[in-house]
C-alpha cells in the first residue's frame, strides 16, 4: 500500500538487496547441497588456503568455507527473528502507549527512556546468563534487548502523526481506532521504523555473533558465525585465515541490511529529493553563458540621482541533473538611494531569488550570472567571495524572525556579533548599539532584550529585533523578503510603518517583497510585478494605487485582491485563470500567454521586452501595439 | 438571551473554554454567544491569541466547554449519547488552516475521499462515482484521485480538504484560516468555491480570519473577539462604522491601495495583545485603545469595569463591549 507507483528505486536499494539476496539465496541452498561437506571430518586439520579447502580447514579438519556458507541459515534466521521480535514488542509499546491515553502517555515516555538509557548488549548478556544457553534463549535475548529502541521511536513518531490535522480530522468523522492506527498512523510512521530495522537487523547479526562467540549462544553441533569466529580466533596464531571467512559473512550481511535501509527511507518518503539534487547543491555557484539580448534599460525613471542597487540582465538557474532549470531570467532593476521598490508576485515567480541574489545569499545548488550588479559602488557581478563590506551595506529581513535567530543565542549576542566582526566594535560599546537600535524599532526594555532567548520574544518583537540586527550596520539598502506575512494585521501595519519611518527618517533603500499587492503599494514608490522569472510591468505606486496599470497580470492580480471595493455579489474577486508556468516549461513564448484574456498569435511566437510605457516599463504585445489613434468623436 | 430555535444550525451559549485542567489551566474563551443558521455566513476575526481556532474547536465539537452549551440543530452536544454525538459532529466538519497537515500524505486523494464517504468499511468500487463527484464539485480532474497530496499545490490541497468536508455531506462548514497560507489568486478562487458551494447548497458556514477584507467579503454576520471576548458582534456593515474602537484598529491595519495607514493611523499605546489566559483588568482593550484611559485620562472605567455587550446603533443591530463606542456619525 505503500508502494508508490512510477518512482525509480534508489541505487543504495538496489545494490543493498542484490546483496542481500544473495546471501538468503546461500542460506537456503548452503545446507542442503553442502550440509555434508561442512560436517565431514578429515585429518587435516588446521590447513590455510588452498584449492581444496578455500579458507582453509578447523581443528578437526572441517572445511571453514563450505561451514562459514551453512552457517548462513541459522545466523541470519535468529538476526530476522531477534528483529522481528524486537520490532513487534517496540512498536506495540510505543505506539500502543500513545493510543492508551495522556496519563499512560506520559509514564510509559518514562519507562521507555529508562529502558533505552541501557546498552541493548548488557541486557542481552543479563538475560542469557539467566537461561541456559542456546539459539531460543539468545533470540529471546537479543529481542527484548533491542526492542526499547523501537518502542522509543514507535512513540515518538506516533505521537507526532496522532497529533496532525489529518488524523484529527479522521477521528472525528468516526473512523475507528484500529482503522487510525492501520491506515493514518501505522503507514506515516513505517518508513523511518523499517529503516532502524534493517540497521537492526546488521547490528543483531553482529550481537548475536558475539553471544555465540562468547558461547552464550549456538552450541554444539549447531555453530552459527560466532562460534565459527571463535573457533577461529583460538586458532589465530597457528591458521589466521580461519576466522576471516565467518567475519567476512558478517560484514557482508550488515553492509546489505544497512544499504536496504538507507535506500528504503529514500524509496518511501515522497517529498525527500533524490541523491542528484543534494549533489548539485555541491558545486559552488559560477556564471552561465550568456542569454540573448539582455532588455534595453532606459535609465529615465530611477527618479533619483544616485543608485544603491543597479541590476542588469541577471539570471538565476537550477544545476540539476537535466541542465539549468531557469528560475531568474534576465531581470534589470534600479534602486535609487532613499528609494522603496516593491517585488510583487505569486509565489514562484522569482521574486525571492532576484533578492537573494542582490545580496550574494543564493542557496547552493543555483548558478547564476549578471551583466552588471553594482551595489552602493561594489561591482559584484563577477563570481568568488563578495566583498565583506557587503554584509554591512545589504540589511535583510525575512519572512520568518524564528528561523533567523539561533534559538540557543541570546538576543545580545545576536545583535552585537555583526558590529563585532564587521565594525570591529568592542563589546560594550556594541551592546549600547545594540540598545539604541532596539529602541529605534520601538521594541519596549530594549535593555533586558538583549540577555533574553529568541523565544522569549513575541512574533512581532521578534520582526522588530530583526529588523534592529538588519539596520545595526547603517546599510544603503534593507531587503525586506515577506516581512509581515507571518503576522497579524495590526502588527502588520506597525512593521509597515516602521519601515516608513526607517525610510524617511534615515533615506535607507527598501527592497520590499510581498506577494501581497496591497502591502507593495501601501509602502513603495515604485513597484516591479515579476512573472515567471522576468519583471513584466515596473509601475510608479501613484498609477498603481490609481488602477493606471498595462499588463494584463498586474490587472488580474489587482481583481483578485480583496479590498474594501470587493463584495461577493456585486463585485466578486475574479481569480487568474489556470496556474503559472513551471520554470523550465516556459519556451520563447510570452510566459503569461496561455492565462492572458488579450492572448494574441504573436505573444505565441516571441515573448515581449519589457519598454517604456508612460511612466513606467511594460512587457506586453497587447499593450506595446500602438492603438489606432482617431478622432473618435 | 433568545432560546435555541429549530432554524438554527449552531448556536454556542455563553461558553467558556479552554485547555488544561486544575491549576494549571487557561481559559481562552469567556461568555461566548453565537449563533449560524442556513445558507448564512459568520466571520470570527481577531488577531493571534484571541481565541478563534479555540472556538472553532468548540463548535465543531472537537473541544468540550467548561461552562455553557453548544447547540447543533437544537440539541445540546452536552446531554447526547456517543452514537448521536458522532452522528452530530459528522453534521459540522471544521476545514484547517494547514494544508500540508490536513492530508494523509500517504493515501490518494482518492483513498482520503472514499474514507470520508464512508469511515465505518474498506473503499469499493462504487465509492469512484462519488469520489469523481466530489472532485467535480471543487472543480478538480478526476485524475487527481490517483495522486498523492504532495503533487498539489496549496490552493488545489484545500480544495481537496473541501471535497472530503461535503463528503460527509455536512450543514455547517468552518473553515478556520483557510485561505492565509496562499497568495492572492489562490484565496480568490477558494472564496468563490465557497460561496458557489453555499448558494448551491444553502450551507452555513463560520469563517475564522484574522484578515478583515476576507471577512467582509464572505460574511453577512461577524464577530470579533478581543482575548477571549466578543467586542463587537452584528452585521458585516458593522467594519465600515465601527462602534469598538478595537474593531476600527483592525480595519485601519489592512494595507490598502490609499497609502493612507503609515501616516495617519493613531498609535496605539502598546503594539500587542496581552495574555488571553490572564486579561488585562476591566475592558480587556483598555492598555491598547487610541480612545481608552491611557489617551483620554478620565476614562478610568475602563480600567476598573468590564463593559457588557450592549446594543450600540440606533439603526442596525450591533453590539460593541465598550463603555464609550465610537459615536457612528464620525465614520
Amino acid at each position: 500500500m505503500i508502494a508508490r507507483r512510477g518512482r525509480k528505486l534508489p541505487a543504495v536499494l538496489i545494490a543493498g538487496a542484490a546483496l542481500l539476496m544473495v546471501m538468503i539465496l546461500v542460506a537456503a541452498i548452503a545446507p542442503i547441497l553442502w550440509g555434508s561437506k561442512a560436517a565431514a571430518l578429515t585429518s587435516d586439520i588446521r590447513l590455510g588456503h588452498s584449492a581444496r579447502h578455500l579458507l582453509g580447514t578447523d581443528s578437526l579438519g572441517r572445511d571453514v568455507f563450505y561451514r562459514t556458507l551453512v552457517a548462513s541459515r541459522l545466523s541470519m534466521l535468529m538476526a530476522l527473528l531477534a528483529t522481528a521480535l524486537a520490532v513487534a514488542i517496540g512498536l506495540i509499546l510505543g505506539a500502543g502507549i500513545v493510543a492508551a491515553g495522556r496519563h499512560a502517555r506520559a509514564t510509559g515516555g518514562r519507562v521507555i527512556d529508562l529502558l533505552v538509557s541501557y546498552p541493548p548488549i548488557i541486557i542481552a548478556l543479563a538475560i542469557t546468563a539467566i537461561f541456559s544457553p542456546s539459539r531460543i534463549s539468545v533470540v529471546g535475548a537479543i529481542g527484548l534487548a533491542f526492542c526499547p529502541q523501537f518502542a522509543r521511536l514507535g512513540n515518538t513518531l506516533a505521537a507526532s502523526v496522532s497529533a496532525k490535522d489529518y488524523v484529527t480530522s479522521t477521528r472525528f468523522l468516526g473512523v475507528s481506532r484500529v482503522r487510525l492506527l492501520s491506515r493514518h498512523i501505522l503507514p506515516n510512521i513505517a518508513a523511518p521504523i523499517l529503516v532502524l530495522a534493517s540497521v537492526g537487523f546488521a547490528t543483531s547479526t553482529i550481537a548475536i555473533s558475539g553471544l555465540s562467540f562468547l558461547g552464550l549462544g549456538v552450541q554444539e553441533p549447531s555453530y552459527d558465525w560466532g562460534s565459527l569466529l571463535a573457533a577461529g580466533l583460538q586458532d589465530l596464531s597457528v591458521n589466521p585465515i580461519e576466522a576471516t571467512g565467518p567475519a567476512i559473512a558478517i560484514l557482508l550481511t550488515g553492509l546489505g541490511a544497512g544499504l536496504v535501509g538507507d535506500g528504503l527511507a529514500r524509496y518511501w518518503e515522497p517529498r525527500l529529493p533524490g541523491i542528484s539534487a543534494a549533489r548539485a547543491g555541491k558545486r559552488r555557484p559560477r556564471p552561465q553563458p550568456q542569454g540573448t539580448g539582455s532588455p534595453a534599460h532606459d535609465g529615465d525613471n530611477t527618479g533619483r540621482d544616485r543608485t544603491v542597487a543597479e541590476v542588469r540582465d541577471l539570471r538565476v538557474s537550477a544545476t540539476g541533473e537535466r541542465g539549468g532549470v531557469p528560475l531568474v531570467r534576465g531581470v534589470s532593476l534600479d534602486i535609487g538611494a532613499g528609494e522603496v521598490v516593491g517585488l510583487v508576485g505569486e509565489s514562484g515567480s522569482g521574486k525571492s531569488l532576484t533578492a537573494m541574489a542582490l545580496a550574494r545569499l543564493l542557496p547552493p545548488g543555483l548558478a547564476w550570472s549578471a551583466d552588471r550588479l553594482v551595489i552602493n559602488g561594489m561591482n559584484l557581478a563577477a563570481p568568488g567571495s563578495p566583498p565583506a563590506r557587503l554584509a554591512t551595506e545589504v540589511g535583510i529581513v525575512f519572512q520568518d524572525p524564528t528561523s533567523c535567530f539561533n534559538p540557543a543565542l541570546r538576543i545580545g549576542t545576536q545583535l552585537t556579533e555583526v558590529l563585532r566582526v564587521h565594525k570591529k566594535v568592542d563589546r560594550k560599546t556594541a551592546a549600547s548599539m545594540a540598545v539604541a537600535g532596539l529602541r529605534e524599532v520601538r521594541v519596549p526594555a530594549p535593555e533586558s532584550r538583549l540577555s533574553q532567548y529568541p523565544h522569549e520574544l513575541s512574533g512581532g518583537m521578534r520582526q522588530r529585533a530583526m529588523i534592529a540586527m538588519a539596520l545595526l550596520t547603517e546599510p544603503a539598502l534593507l531587503i525586506a523578503d515577506e516581512p509581515t506575512t507571518a503576522l497579524d494585521v495590526t502588527v502588520q501595519a506597525d512593521v509597515l510603518r516602521l519601515l516608513h519611518r526607517i525610510n524617511t527618517d534615515y533615506g535607507t533603500a527598501i527592497l520590499l517583497i510581498s506577494h501581497d499587492i496591497n502591502v507593495v503599494a501601501t509602502l513603495s514608490h515604485r513597484v516591479c510585478v515579476m512573472y515567471g522569472g522576468r519583471v513584466v510591468e515596473e509601475v510608479a505606486v501613484e498609477d498603481l494605487r490609481a488602477g493606471r496599470v498595462q499588463h494584463p497580470y498586474t490587472k488580474a492580480l489587482l481583481a483578485a485582491a480583496p479590498d474594501r471595493s470587493a463584495h461577493r455579489v456585486t463585485n466578486p474577486l475574479r481569480p487568474l485563470p489556470g496556474r503559472p508556468p513551471r520554470p523550465g516549461q516556459i519556451g520563447h513564448e510570452c510566459s503569461f500567454a496561455s492565462r492572458c484574456p488579450l492572448v494574441m498569435a504573436k505573444c505565441r511566437a516571441e515573448a515581449p521586452q519589457l519598454t517604456t510605457h508612460g511612466s513606467g516599463r511594460v512587457a506586453c504585445h497587447a499593450v506595446q501595439i500602438p492603438v489606432a489613434v482617431g478622432d473618435e468623436q | 438571551m433568545s432560546e435555541p430555535s429549530s432554524q438554527e444550525l449552531l448556536r454556542v451559549a455563553d461558553v467558556t473554554a479552554g485547555y488544561g485542567a486544575g491549576s494549571r489551566s487557561a481559559r481562552v474563551l469567556r461568555g461566548i454567544s453565537l449563533a449560524v443558521s442556513p445558507g448564512r455566513t459568520l466571520g470570527i476575526v481577531g488577531e493571534s491569541g484571541s481565541g478563534k481556532s479555540t472556538l472553532a474547536r468548540v463548535m465543531a465539537g472537537q473541544l468540550r466547554p467548561s461552562h455553557g452549551a453548544v447547540f447543533l440543530g437544537g440539541r445540546d452536544l452536552g446531554s447526547l449519547r456517543r452514537q448521536d454525538l458522532r452522528r452530530a459532529r459528522r453534521q459540522t466538519q471544521l476545514i484547517p488552516q494547514d494544508h500540508y497537515s490536513s492530508l494523509n500524505p500517504r493515501m490518494t486523494v482518492g483513498e482520503t475521499l472514499a474514507e470520508a464517504i464512508n469511515p465505518r468499511r474498506s473503499p469499493r468500487r462504487g465509492d469512484r462515482a462519488r469520489v469523481n463527484e466530489l472532485l467535480e464539485t471543487v472543480a478538480l480532474d478526476a485524475d487527481a484521485g490517483r495522486r498523492l497530496p504532495h503533487e498539489f499545490s496549496g490552493g488545489q490541497r484545500q480544495r481537496i480538504a473541501i471535497a472530503r468536508a461535503l463528503a460527509v455531506q455536512p450543514q455547517l462548514i468552518i473553515a478556520d484560516e483557510i485561505t492565509s497560507a496562499l497568495d492572492s489568486s489562490m484565496q480568490a478562487e477558494i472564496l468563490n468555491l465557497l460561496l458557489r458551494l453555499q448558494r448551491e447548497r444553502d450551507l452555513g458556514y463560520v469563517i475564522v480570519t484574522h484578515d478583515l477584507s476576507v471577512a467582509q467579503y464572505m460574511c453577512d454576520e461577524i464577530a470579533v473577539l478581543y482575548l477571549g471576548r466578543i467586542a463587537e458582534h452584528g452585521s458585516t456593515r458593522l467594519l465600515a462604522r465601527p462602534a469598538h474602537p478595537y474593531t476600527e484598529l483592525l480595519r485601519d491595519s489592512i494595507p490598502d491601495s490609499s497609502g493612507r495607514m503609515l501616516t495617519e493611523l493613531p498609535h496605539t499605546v502598546a503594539a500587542e495583545p496581552g495574555d488571553a489566559g490572564n486579561p488585562p483588568s476591566g475592558c480587556p482593550f483598555h492598555p491598547r485603545c487610541p480612545h481608552g484611559p491611557q489617551v483620554v485620562t478620565d476614562r478610568t472605567i475602563c480600567g476598573t469595569s468590564l463593559p457588557p455587550l450592549q446594543l450600540a446603533g440606533e439603526a442596525s443591530v450591533i453590539y460593541a463591549a465598550c463603555h464609550f463606542p465610537l459615536s457612528r456619525a464620525t465614520a
